[in-house]
Protein backbone atom coordinates (compact mmCIF):
# COMPACT_ATOMS: atom_id res chain seq x y z
CA UNK A 1 0.00 0.00 0.00
CA UNK A 2 1.17 3.38 -0.88
CA UNK A 3 2.14 5.82 1.74
CA UNK A 4 2.46 9.28 2.15
CA UNK A 5 0.91 12.16 0.04
CA UNK A 6 -0.03 10.47 -3.19
CA UNK A 7 0.61 13.20 -6.43
CA UNK A 8 -2.29 15.12 -7.70
CA UNK A 9 -3.93 13.37 -11.06
CA UNK A 10 -4.71 16.73 -13.41
CA UNK A 11 -7.77 15.50 -15.73
CA UNK A 12 -7.25 17.35 -18.89
CA UNK A 13 -9.42 17.17 -22.55
CA UNK A 14 -12.38 15.96 -21.17
CA UNK A 15 -14.30 15.12 -24.66
CA UNK A 16 -17.85 13.74 -25.58
CA UNK A 17 -18.93 12.41 -28.73
CA UNK A 18 -22.67 11.15 -29.01
CA UNK A 19 -24.56 9.76 -32.59
CA UNK A 20 -28.32 10.34 -31.60
CA UNK A 21 -29.55 7.93 -33.74
CA UNK A 22 -27.17 5.03 -32.70
CA UNK A 23 -26.02 4.65 -36.16
CA UNK A 24 -22.30 5.44 -35.94
CA UNK A 25 -19.73 3.25 -35.64
CA UNK A 26 -18.03 3.16 -31.61
CA UNK A 27 -14.63 3.29 -32.80
CA UNK A 28 -15.29 6.24 -35.29
CA UNK A 29 -16.85 8.56 -32.16
CA UNK A 30 -14.16 6.72 -29.82
CA UNK A 31 -12.21 8.52 -32.56
CA UNK A 32 -13.73 11.92 -32.41
CA UNK A 33 -13.00 11.78 -28.87
CA UNK A 34 -9.59 10.80 -28.55
CA UNK A 35 -9.39 13.78 -31.13
CA UNK A 36 -10.83 16.31 -29.27
CA UNK A 37 -8.69 15.62 -26.15
CA UNK A 38 -5.78 15.50 -28.14
CA UNK A 39 -6.25 18.55 -29.91
CA UNK A 40 -7.08 20.48 -26.66
CA UNK A 41 -4.11 18.94 -24.08
CA UNK A 42 -1.53 18.44 -27.15
CA UNK A 43 0.20 15.66 -25.24
CA UNK A 44 3.74 14.80 -26.04
CA UNK A 45 5.15 11.31 -27.25
CA UNK A 46 5.31 10.52 -23.61
CA UNK A 47 2.04 9.30 -23.33
CA UNK A 48 2.54 5.90 -21.36
CA UNK A 49 -0.26 4.13 -22.04
CA UNK A 50 -3.97 4.07 -23.43
CA UNK A 51 -7.03 2.86 -21.67
CA UNK A 52 -9.90 1.15 -23.62
CA UNK A 53 -13.16 0.04 -21.83
CA UNK A 54 -16.86 0.15 -22.32
CA UNK A 55 -19.29 -1.23 -23.91
CA UNK A 56 -19.10 -0.92 -26.78
CA UNK A 57 -16.27 -3.67 -26.20
CA UNK A 58 -18.30 -6.09 -24.08
CA UNK A 59 -21.83 -6.81 -26.15
CA UNK A 60 -22.30 -9.50 -27.69
CA UNK A 61 -21.15 -10.55 -31.46
CA UNK A 62 -24.47 -9.13 -32.99
CA UNK A 63 -23.15 -5.68 -31.56
CA UNK A 64 -19.91 -5.68 -32.85
CA UNK A 65 -17.83 -2.36 -32.40
CA UNK A 66 -17.24 -2.34 -36.09
CA UNK A 67 -18.30 -3.55 -39.00
CA UNK A 68 -16.92 -6.86 -39.92
CA UNK A 69 -15.88 -7.70 -36.36
CA UNK A 70 -18.15 -10.67 -35.90
CA UNK A 71 -15.92 -13.03 -38.33
CA UNK A 72 -12.49 -12.09 -36.22
CA UNK A 73 -11.46 -15.21 -35.10
CA UNK A 74 -9.58 -13.46 -31.94
CA UNK A 75 -9.11 -10.42 -30.60
CA UNK A 76 -6.07 -9.85 -32.54
CA UNK A 77 -8.45 -8.01 -34.71
CA UNK A 78 -9.84 -6.00 -32.33
CA UNK A 79 -5.97 -5.08 -30.93
CA UNK A 80 -4.77 -4.60 -34.67
CA UNK A 81 -7.63 -2.25 -35.53
CA UNK A 82 -7.31 -0.13 -32.13
CA UNK A 83 -3.50 -0.19 -32.97
CA UNK A 84 -4.21 0.71 -36.63
CA UNK A 85 -7.05 2.78 -36.70
CA UNK A 86 -6.93 4.79 -33.56
CA UNK A 87 -3.31 5.01 -32.02
CA UNK A 88 -1.20 4.72 -35.48
CA UNK A 89 -3.47 7.14 -37.76
CA UNK A 90 -2.85 9.74 -34.63
CA UNK A 91 0.95 9.89 -34.24
CA UNK A 92 0.82 7.77 -31.00
CA UNK A 93 2.97 5.13 -32.56
CA UNK A 94 4.64 3.91 -29.47
CA UNK A 95 1.48 3.67 -27.11
CA UNK A 96 0.72 0.82 -25.34
CA UNK A 97 -3.11 -0.11 -26.15
CA UNK A 98 -4.61 -1.54 -22.92
CA UNK A 99 -8.14 -2.70 -22.52
CA UNK A 100 -10.10 -2.79 -19.26
CA UNK A 101 -13.25 -5.53 -19.69
CA UNK A 102 -15.98 -6.78 -17.89
CA UNK A 103 -17.12 -3.56 -16.61
CA UNK A 104 -20.48 -2.73 -18.68
CA UNK A 105 -22.60 -0.86 -16.30
CA UNK A 106 -18.97 0.85 -14.87
CA UNK A 107 -16.76 2.25 -17.72
CA UNK A 108 -15.30 5.02 -16.92
CA UNK A 109 -14.98 4.93 -13.67
CA UNK A 110 -13.38 1.33 -14.14
CA UNK A 111 -10.84 2.77 -16.22
CA UNK A 112 -10.28 5.58 -14.62
CA UNK A 113 -9.00 3.68 -11.32
CA UNK A 114 -7.29 1.68 -13.45
CA UNK A 115 -5.54 4.19 -15.02
CA UNK A 116 -5.06 5.90 -11.09
CA UNK A 117 -3.07 2.35 -10.61
CA UNK A 118 -0.68 2.60 -13.05
CA UNK A 119 -0.22 6.34 -12.01
CA UNK A 120 0.25 6.10 -8.38
CA UNK A 121 1.32 2.76 -8.63
CA UNK A 122 4.14 2.73 -11.56
CA UNK A 123 4.63 6.40 -11.51
CA UNK A 124 3.66 6.18 -15.57
CA UNK A 125 3.35 9.89 -15.75
CA UNK A 126 0.49 10.38 -18.82
CA UNK A 127 -2.40 8.16 -19.34
CA UNK A 128 -4.86 8.30 -21.99
CA UNK A 129 -8.24 7.19 -21.19
CA UNK A 130 -10.70 6.33 -23.51
CA UNK A 131 -14.30 5.16 -22.86
CA UNK A 132 -17.27 4.17 -25.69
CA UNK A 133 -20.83 3.19 -25.07
CA UNK A 134 -22.75 1.05 -27.87
CA UNK A 135 -25.86 1.50 -29.52
CA UNK A 136 -24.87 1.07 -33.06
CA UNK A 137 -27.87 -1.30 -33.91
CA UNK A 138 -30.20 1.85 -32.65
CA UNK A 139 -31.42 -0.08 -30.21
CA UNK A 140 -29.63 0.91 -26.91
CA UNK A 141 -29.75 4.58 -26.83
CA UNK A 142 -26.64 7.17 -28.35
CA UNK A 143 -23.68 5.71 -29.38
CA UNK A 144 -21.24 8.00 -27.43
CA UNK A 145 -17.53 8.01 -26.06
CA UNK A 146 -15.52 9.99 -23.88
CA UNK A 147 -11.73 10.68 -23.49
CA UNK A 148 -9.27 12.68 -21.80
CA UNK A 149 -5.84 12.71 -20.69
CA UNK A 150 -4.63 12.12 -17.29
CA UNK A 151 -1.43 13.38 -15.77
CA UNK A 152 0.87 13.93 -13.24
CA UNK A 153 2.24 16.87 -14.38
CA UNK A 154 -0.43 19.32 -13.99
CA UNK A 155 -1.06 20.62 -10.50
CA UNK A 156 -3.73 22.81 -11.14
CA UNK A 157 -7.58 22.62 -12.79
CA UNK A 158 -9.68 19.13 -12.44
CA UNK A 159 -8.15 16.44 -10.54
CA UNK A 160 -8.90 12.89 -10.00
CA UNK A 161 -9.71 12.22 -6.52
CA UNK A 162 -10.62 8.73 -5.30
CA UNK A 163 -11.71 6.06 -7.67
CA UNK A 164 -13.04 3.51 -5.82
CA UNK A 165 -15.51 0.52 -5.39
CA UNK A 166 -18.82 0.68 -2.74
CA UNK A 167 -21.57 -0.58 -1.98
CA UNK A 168 -24.54 1.37 -0.28
CA UNK A 169 -24.73 -0.61 2.55
CA UNK A 170 -21.17 -0.31 3.60
CA UNK A 171 -19.87 2.55 1.80
CA UNK A 172 -22.75 4.83 0.24
CA UNK A 173 -21.80 8.01 -1.95
CA UNK A 174 -21.28 10.59 -0.08
CA UNK A 175 -24.40 13.16 0.09
CA UNK A 176 -22.02 16.53 0.26
CA UNK A 177 -20.75 15.78 -3.12
CA UNK A 178 -22.36 16.95 -6.34
CA UNK A 179 -23.26 13.51 -6.74
CA UNK A 180 -24.14 12.05 -10.40
CA UNK A 181 -25.83 9.11 -9.75
CA UNK A 182 -28.20 6.61 -11.78
CA UNK A 183 -29.20 8.61 -15.35
CA UNK A 184 -31.49 7.45 -18.12
CA UNK A 185 -28.21 6.53 -20.10
CA UNK A 186 -24.71 6.43 -19.50
CA UNK A 187 -24.35 9.12 -22.20
CA UNK A 188 -26.58 11.21 -20.02
CA UNK A 189 -24.17 10.93 -16.57
CA UNK A 190 -20.89 11.68 -18.59
CA UNK A 191 -22.34 14.89 -20.12
CA UNK A 192 -23.34 16.02 -17.11
CA UNK A 193 -19.70 14.96 -16.24
CA UNK A 194 -18.16 16.79 -19.10
CA UNK A 195 -20.70 20.22 -18.51
CA UNK A 196 -18.96 20.35 -14.74
CA UNK A 197 -15.70 19.91 -16.27
CA UNK A 198 -16.30 22.54 -18.73
CA UNK A 199 -18.51 24.97 -16.97
CA UNK A 200 -16.82 28.27 -15.18
CA UNK A 201 -15.95 27.48 -11.58
CA UNK A 202 -18.35 27.20 -9.30
CA UNK A 203 -17.00 27.99 -5.20
CA UNK A 204 -20.75 26.38 -4.40
CA UNK A 205 -19.32 23.03 -6.62
CA UNK A 206 -15.75 22.11 -6.18
CA UNK A 207 -16.39 18.17 -6.07
CA UNK A 208 -18.46 16.28 -8.35
CA UNK A 209 -18.61 12.17 -7.94
CA UNK A 210 -19.31 9.94 -11.08
CA UNK A 211 -21.11 6.85 -9.63
CA UNK A 212 -21.58 3.89 -12.05
CA UNK A 213 -23.30 0.95 -11.63
CA UNK A 214 -26.50 0.19 -9.91
CA UNK A 215 -27.71 -2.63 -7.38
CA UNK A 216 -25.33 -3.61 -4.94
CA UNK A 217 -22.78 -2.67 -6.71
CA UNK A 218 -21.19 0.26 -8.17
CA UNK A 219 -17.90 2.02 -8.38
CA UNK A 220 -17.09 5.86 -8.10
CA UNK A 221 -14.46 8.30 -9.33
CA UNK A 222 -14.30 11.77 -7.73
CA UNK A 223 -13.31 14.90 -9.28
CA UNK A 224 -11.95 18.44 -7.67
CA UNK A 225 -11.40 21.88 -9.20
CA UNK A 226 -10.00 24.96 -7.91
CA UNK A 227 -9.83 28.28 -9.84
CA UNK A 228 -6.69 28.97 -11.20
CA UNK A 229 -7.36 26.87 -14.73
CA UNK A 230 -10.41 26.70 -16.51
CA UNK A 231 -10.71 24.14 -19.33
CA UNK A 232 -11.42 26.09 -22.58
CA UNK A 233 -14.62 25.28 -23.79
CA UNK A 234 -15.09 24.25 -27.76
CA UNK A 235 -17.05 25.21 -30.18
CA UNK A 236 -19.52 23.06 -31.05
CA UNK A 237 -19.21 20.83 -28.10
CA UNK A 238 -22.36 19.17 -26.75
CA UNK A 239 -22.13 20.26 -23.38
CA UNK A 240 -22.65 24.02 -24.40
CA UNK B 1 5.45 7.61 -6.69
CA UNK B 2 5.40 6.04 -2.80
CA UNK B 3 7.75 3.95 -1.95
CA UNK B 4 6.37 0.25 -2.51
CA UNK B 5 6.07 -2.61 -0.69
CA UNK B 6 6.77 -6.51 -1.97
CA UNK B 7 4.35 -8.53 -3.95
CA UNK B 8 4.66 -11.99 -4.08
CA UNK B 9 3.45 -14.39 -6.61
CA UNK B 10 1.79 -17.98 -5.51
CA UNK B 11 -0.49 -20.80 -5.89
CA UNK B 12 0.80 -21.28 -9.36
CA UNK B 13 -2.17 -23.85 -11.38
CA UNK B 14 -2.94 -24.67 -14.55
CA UNK B 15 -5.31 -26.24 -16.72
CA UNK B 16 -4.89 -28.14 -19.93
CA UNK B 17 -7.04 -29.34 -22.78
CA UNK B 18 -6.82 -33.35 -23.97
CA UNK B 19 -2.53 -33.88 -24.79
CA UNK B 20 -3.20 -35.07 -28.40
CA UNK B 21 -0.17 -36.03 -31.85
CA UNK B 22 -0.28 -32.35 -33.61
CA UNK B 23 -1.05 -34.65 -36.45
CA UNK B 24 -4.02 -36.04 -35.31
CA UNK B 25 -5.44 -32.48 -34.41
CA UNK B 26 -4.18 -30.65 -37.41
CA UNK B 27 -5.29 -33.74 -40.16
CA UNK B 28 -6.20 -32.35 -43.04
CA UNK B 29 -6.52 -28.61 -41.83
CA UNK B 30 -3.07 -27.56 -42.75
CA UNK B 31 -0.53 -28.75 -45.40
CA UNK B 32 1.81 -31.58 -45.16
CA UNK B 33 4.81 -28.49 -45.56
CA UNK B 34 3.39 -26.80 -43.11
CA UNK B 35 2.79 -29.99 -40.57
CA UNK B 36 6.80 -30.61 -41.58
CA UNK B 37 7.44 -26.86 -40.75
CA UNK B 38 6.33 -27.33 -37.00
CA UNK B 39 7.71 -30.09 -36.36
CA UNK B 40 10.73 -29.21 -37.77
CA UNK B 41 10.52 -26.51 -35.32
CA UNK B 42 10.11 -28.22 -32.47
CA UNK B 43 6.21 -29.30 -31.99
CA UNK B 44 5.20 -32.36 -31.63
CA UNK B 45 1.66 -32.09 -29.05
CA UNK B 46 -0.70 -29.74 -28.34
CA UNK B 47 -3.94 -29.43 -26.08
CA UNK B 48 -7.54 -29.10 -27.27
CA UNK B 49 -9.75 -28.45 -24.87
CA UNK B 50 -13.95 -29.79 -24.95
CA UNK B 51 -15.24 -27.41 -22.25
CA UNK B 52 -15.10 -23.25 -22.83
CA UNK B 53 -12.26 -20.82 -21.93
CA UNK B 54 -15.04 -20.32 -19.26
CA UNK B 55 -14.50 -23.96 -17.23
CA UNK B 56 -11.23 -23.88 -17.84
CA UNK B 57 -10.39 -20.93 -16.23
CA UNK B 58 -12.59 -22.09 -13.24
CA UNK B 59 -10.55 -25.12 -12.97
CA UNK B 60 -7.77 -23.35 -13.00
CA UNK B 61 -8.22 -20.34 -10.52
CA UNK B 62 -9.88 -23.29 -8.34
CA UNK B 63 -6.59 -24.88 -8.19
CA UNK B 64 -4.42 -21.32 -7.24
CA UNK B 65 -6.70 -21.06 -4.05
CA UNK B 66 -5.61 -24.90 -2.98
CA UNK B 67 -1.87 -24.64 -3.95
CA UNK B 68 -1.67 -20.97 -2.64
CA UNK B 69 -3.70 -22.13 0.89
CA UNK B 70 -5.85 -19.26 0.02
CA UNK B 71 -9.36 -18.88 1.56
CA UNK B 72 -12.03 -17.44 -1.13
CA UNK B 73 -12.75 -14.29 2.03
CA UNK B 74 -9.28 -13.42 1.43
CA UNK B 75 -9.49 -12.67 -2.12
CA UNK B 76 -10.38 -9.40 -2.77
CA UNK B 77 -9.88 -8.67 -6.52
CA UNK B 78 -9.84 -10.99 -9.58
CA UNK B 79 -8.02 -9.71 -12.85
CA UNK B 80 -9.25 -11.63 -15.85
CA UNK B 81 -7.05 -12.08 -18.51
CA UNK B 82 -8.04 -13.51 -22.24
CA UNK B 83 -8.12 -12.70 -26.05
CA UNK B 84 -10.86 -15.36 -26.74
CA UNK B 85 -13.90 -13.51 -27.34
CA UNK B 86 -15.61 -14.96 -30.08
CA UNK B 87 -17.78 -18.01 -31.00
CA UNK B 88 -18.65 -20.40 -28.25
CA UNK B 89 -16.39 -18.21 -26.01
CA UNK B 90 -18.67 -15.16 -26.29
CA UNK B 91 -19.37 -15.81 -22.69
CA UNK B 92 -16.07 -14.27 -21.75
CA UNK B 93 -17.49 -10.85 -22.85
CA UNK B 94 -19.93 -10.74 -19.96
CA UNK B 95 -19.20 -9.95 -16.64
CA UNK B 96 -22.03 -11.72 -15.67
CA UNK B 97 -20.93 -14.76 -17.03
CA UNK B 98 -17.91 -14.74 -15.82
CA UNK B 99 -19.58 -14.00 -12.38
CA UNK B 100 -21.44 -16.83 -12.54
CA UNK B 101 -19.44 -19.81 -14.12
CA UNK B 102 -16.05 -18.76 -12.88
CA UNK B 103 -15.98 -16.84 -10.16
CA UNK B 104 -19.52 -17.83 -8.19
CA UNK B 105 -18.71 -21.92 -7.98
CA UNK B 106 -15.19 -20.77 -6.27
CA UNK B 107 -17.74 -18.32 -3.36
CA UNK B 108 -15.71 -15.81 -5.20
CA UNK B 109 -18.91 -14.25 -6.58
CA UNK B 110 -18.85 -10.62 -5.55
CA UNK B 111 -15.55 -10.29 -5.72
CA UNK B 112 -14.07 -7.14 -7.66
CA UNK B 113 -13.51 -8.22 -11.64
CA UNK B 114 -11.18 -6.59 -14.03
CA UNK B 115 -10.96 -7.77 -17.66
CA UNK B 116 -7.71 -7.04 -19.37
CA UNK B 117 -6.45 -7.56 -22.51
CA UNK B 118 -5.58 -5.94 -25.79
CA UNK B 119 -1.94 -7.47 -25.02
CA UNK B 120 -3.18 -11.12 -26.47
CA UNK B 121 -0.62 -13.77 -25.91
CA UNK B 122 1.53 -11.33 -23.33
CA UNK B 123 -1.64 -10.68 -21.59
CA UNK B 124 -0.10 -12.23 -18.40
CA UNK B 125 2.12 -8.81 -18.10
CA UNK B 126 -0.61 -6.72 -18.12
CA UNK B 127 -2.29 -8.42 -16.02
CA UNK B 128 0.62 -8.75 -13.58
CA UNK B 129 0.70 -4.81 -13.41
CA UNK B 130 -3.09 -4.40 -12.92
CA UNK B 131 -2.67 -6.78 -10.16
CA UNK B 132 0.33 -5.18 -8.32
CA UNK B 133 -1.18 -1.73 -8.57
CA UNK B 134 -4.60 -2.77 -7.08
CA UNK B 135 -2.35 -4.39 -4.03
CA UNK B 136 -0.47 -0.62 -4.17
CA UNK B 137 -2.69 1.77 -4.82
CA UNK B 138 -5.84 0.36 -2.85
CA UNK B 139 -5.01 -2.21 -0.77
CA UNK B 140 -6.96 -4.41 -2.72
CA UNK B 141 -6.00 -7.90 -0.38
CA UNK B 142 -5.09 -10.98 -2.48
CA UNK B 143 -5.85 -10.75 -6.45
CA UNK B 144 -5.73 -13.49 -8.20
CA UNK B 145 -5.26 -13.76 -11.84
CA UNK B 146 -6.36 -16.12 -14.31
CA UNK B 147 -5.65 -16.07 -18.15
CA UNK B 148 -7.71 -18.39 -20.22
CA UNK B 149 -7.88 -18.90 -23.56
CA UNK B 150 -9.50 -21.41 -26.48
CA UNK B 151 -9.10 -21.83 -30.09
CA UNK B 152 -12.63 -21.28 -31.65
CA UNK B 153 -14.00 -24.57 -32.76
CA UNK B 154 -14.51 -23.52 -36.67
CA UNK B 155 -12.32 -23.78 -39.43
CA UNK B 156 -9.51 -21.91 -39.40
CA UNK B 157 -5.95 -20.87 -39.15
CA UNK B 158 -5.66 -20.09 -35.62
CA UNK B 159 -4.76 -24.33 -34.91
CA UNK B 160 -2.13 -23.61 -36.30
CA UNK B 161 -0.47 -20.55 -37.44
CA UNK B 162 0.87 -20.68 -41.12
CA UNK B 163 3.40 -18.80 -40.55
CA UNK B 164 4.74 -22.04 -38.23
CA UNK B 165 5.65 -19.54 -35.39
CA UNK B 166 2.84 -21.36 -33.06
CA UNK B 167 0.60 -24.32 -32.72
CA UNK B 168 -2.03 -22.87 -30.41
CA UNK B 169 -3.41 -24.88 -27.31
CA UNK B 170 -6.40 -24.48 -25.18
CA UNK B 171 -5.40 -23.75 -21.66
CA UNK B 172 -6.06 -21.32 -18.72
CA UNK B 173 -3.67 -20.61 -15.96
CA UNK B 174 -4.26 -19.24 -12.66
CA UNK B 175 -1.87 -17.58 -9.68
CA UNK B 176 -1.90 -15.34 -6.74
CA UNK B 177 -0.40 -11.70 -6.31
CA UNK B 178 -0.41 -10.77 -2.84
CA UNK B 179 1.62 -8.78 -0.42
CA UNK B 180 2.15 -11.56 2.57
CA UNK B 181 5.28 -13.01 1.80
CA UNK B 182 4.54 -16.75 1.12
CA UNK B 183 6.46 -20.00 -1.26
CA UNK B 184 6.18 -18.58 -4.18
CA UNK B 185 8.18 -15.49 -6.07
CA UNK B 186 8.57 -12.47 -5.26
CA UNK B 187 7.10 -10.02 -8.34
CA UNK B 188 10.54 -7.68 -8.43
CA UNK B 189 9.57 -5.79 -11.43
CA UNK B 190 7.13 -5.65 -14.84
CA UNK B 191 7.18 -3.52 -17.83
CA UNK B 192 5.66 -3.63 -20.92
CA UNK B 193 6.73 -2.08 -24.17
CA UNK B 194 4.12 -1.41 -27.62
CA UNK B 195 4.56 -0.66 -31.01
CA UNK B 196 0.70 -0.03 -32.59
CA UNK B 197 2.92 0.85 -36.03
CA UNK B 198 3.87 -3.19 -36.66
CA UNK B 199 0.18 -2.71 -38.23
CA UNK B 200 1.28 -0.34 -40.76
CA UNK B 201 3.69 -2.87 -41.85
CA UNK B 202 2.14 -4.59 -45.49
CA UNK B 203 1.40 -7.78 -45.58
CA UNK B 204 4.77 -9.46 -46.71
CA UNK B 205 7.07 -7.12 -45.23
CA UNK B 206 8.42 -9.42 -42.70
CA UNK B 207 12.00 -8.25 -42.16
CA UNK B 208 10.59 -4.86 -40.58
CA UNK B 209 7.98 -6.58 -38.47
CA UNK B 210 10.70 -8.96 -37.22
CA UNK B 211 12.69 -5.81 -36.54
CA UNK B 212 10.08 -4.60 -34.39
CA UNK B 213 9.72 -7.52 -32.23
CA UNK B 214 13.36 -7.78 -31.51
CA UNK B 215 12.83 -3.89 -30.12
CA UNK B 216 10.24 -5.04 -28.30
CA UNK B 217 11.96 -7.65 -26.81
CA UNK B 218 14.71 -5.80 -25.77
CA UNK B 219 12.96 -2.66 -24.54
CA UNK B 220 10.95 -4.79 -22.05
CA UNK B 221 13.98 -7.05 -21.14
CA UNK B 222 15.77 -3.83 -20.90
CA UNK B 223 13.58 -1.53 -18.54
CA UNK B 224 13.00 -4.31 -16.08
CA UNK B 225 17.17 -5.06 -15.93
CA UNK B 226 18.14 -1.42 -16.06
CA UNK B 227 15.47 -1.00 -12.53
CA UNK B 228 16.69 -3.82 -10.69
CA UNK B 229 20.49 -3.14 -12.09
CA UNK B 230 20.41 -6.60 -13.07
CA UNK B 231 22.13 -8.67 -15.91
CA UNK B 232 20.86 -12.17 -18.12
CA UNK B 233 23.62 -13.79 -15.44
CA UNK B 234 21.32 -13.20 -12.58
CA UNK B 235 19.15 -15.00 -13.93
CA UNK B 236 18.34 -18.83 -13.80
CA UNK B 237 15.70 -19.20 -16.30
CA UNK B 238 14.19 -17.27 -19.52
CA UNK B 239 10.69 -17.96 -19.51
CA UNK B 240 8.82 -16.92 -22.75
CA UNK B 241 6.15 -17.90 -24.44
CA UNK B 242 6.19 -21.92 -26.13
CA UNK B 243 6.73 -20.33 -29.76
CA UNK B 244 8.68 -22.22 -32.17
CA UNK B 245 12.47 -23.18 -31.10
CA UNK B 246 13.89 -20.86 -33.75
CA UNK B 247 11.67 -17.94 -32.60
CA UNK B 248 12.78 -18.35 -28.90
CA UNK B 249 15.98 -18.53 -30.13
CA UNK B 250 16.44 -15.54 -31.64
CA UNK B 251 14.57 -13.94 -28.72
CA UNK B 252 17.31 -15.53 -25.99
CA UNK B 253 20.19 -14.00 -28.82
CA UNK B 254 18.16 -10.81 -28.56
CA UNK B 255 18.39 -10.14 -24.85
CA UNK B 256 21.77 -11.87 -23.80
CA UNK B 257 20.39 -14.81 -22.59
CA UNK B 258 22.70 -18.10 -23.25
CA UNK B 259 20.30 -21.13 -25.12
CA UNK B 260 20.71 -22.98 -21.50
CA UNK B 261 18.79 -20.50 -19.81
CA UNK B 262 16.03 -20.91 -22.20
CA UNK B 263 13.04 -23.00 -20.59
CA UNK B 264 12.42 -25.58 -23.73
CA UNK B 265 10.20 -28.40 -22.34
CA UNK B 266 7.13 -27.22 -23.22
CA UNK B 267 7.20 -26.65 -26.74
CA UNK B 268 6.87 -30.26 -27.94
CA UNK B 269 4.74 -31.34 -24.39
CA UNK B 270 1.76 -28.72 -25.47
CA UNK B 271 3.04 -25.88 -27.66
CA UNK B 272 1.66 -22.79 -27.17
CA UNK B 273 -1.45 -22.04 -24.58
CA UNK B 274 -1.36 -18.04 -24.98
CA UNK B 275 -0.82 -16.32 -22.15
CA UNK B 276 -1.01 -19.30 -19.96
CA UNK B 277 2.64 -20.07 -21.14
CA UNK B 278 4.63 -18.04 -18.53
CA UNK B 279 2.58 -19.78 -15.76
CA UNK B 280 2.41 -22.99 -16.64
CA UNK B 281 6.41 -23.24 -17.34
CA UNK B 282 7.05 -21.75 -14.46
CA UNK B 283 4.91 -24.00 -12.43
CA UNK B 284 6.45 -26.64 -14.07
CA UNK B 285 9.94 -25.44 -13.73
CA UNK B 286 9.58 -25.48 -9.84
CA UNK B 287 7.62 -28.77 -9.83
CA UNK B 288 10.65 -30.27 -11.81
CA UNK B 289 12.57 -29.36 -8.90
CA UNK B 290 14.83 -26.81 -11.59
CA UNK B 291 14.58 -23.76 -10.16
CA UNK B 292 16.36 -23.33 -5.97
CA UNK B 293 15.15 -20.99 -3.75
CA UNK B 294 16.48 -17.30 -4.49
CA UNK B 295 17.07 -17.76 -7.93
CA UNK B 296 15.47 -15.61 -10.29
CA UNK B 297 13.36 -16.49 -13.91
CA UNK B 298 12.75 -13.38 -16.24
CA UNK B 299 9.08 -14.06 -18.10
CA UNK B 300 9.32 -12.75 -21.15
CA UNK B 301 4.64 -12.19 -22.45
CA UNK B 302 5.20 -11.42 -26.12
CA UNK B 303 2.00 -11.00 -27.96
CA UNK B 304 1.82 -9.60 -31.89
CA UNK B 305 2.24 -6.07 -31.05
CA UNK B 306 2.84 -5.51 -27.07
CA UNK B 307 5.97 -6.97 -25.34
CA UNK B 308 6.08 -7.37 -21.16
CA UNK B 309 9.04 -8.83 -19.36
CA UNK B 310 8.61 -9.29 -15.25
CA UNK B 311 11.88 -10.58 -13.19
CA UNK B 312 10.30 -13.27 -10.76
CA UNK B 313 12.43 -14.34 -7.58
CA UNK B 314 12.17 -17.57 -5.63
CA UNK B 315 11.46 -17.03 -2.01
Amino acid sequence: MLSGKLPAIGVRGFALTEEPSGSAPALELLGRALDQTLAEVAPAGDVGLLLFSGFAFSGPRADAPWPGAESALLDNELSATISRDVLNARGLAAVQPHGVWLVEQLPLTSALRVARGFMLGEGLARVLVVTCDGGWSGTRGPTCAASCLLSLDVASGVRLGSARERGPASDPPDPDLTLIASRESWAARVRELARWMHAPFDVEQPTCELTEGDGDLWRTAAFERDAVVVPSLRAGSPWQ
Amino acid sequence: MASQSDVYVTGLAYRLGRDLPIEQVLAGRVSPDLLDRLHGVGFRRCAVSSVSALQLAKDAAAAALEAGALHPSSVGAVVYATCSFWDEQVGQLSAARVRSEVLAPLGLGRVELWGVGLAESGNLASALRVARNLLRVDATGAVLVVTTDKVPARECEYRAMPNAVAVNSDAAAACIVTSEAGHGFVLEDVAQVSSPRMTSHAKGNGFAKHLEVIAGVRGSVGAVLQRLGLSPSNFRWLITNNYGIPTLDGFANAVGFERERLYLSNVPRFAHAFSADNLINLADAVAEGRLSAAERVLTLSTGPLTWGAASLRRC
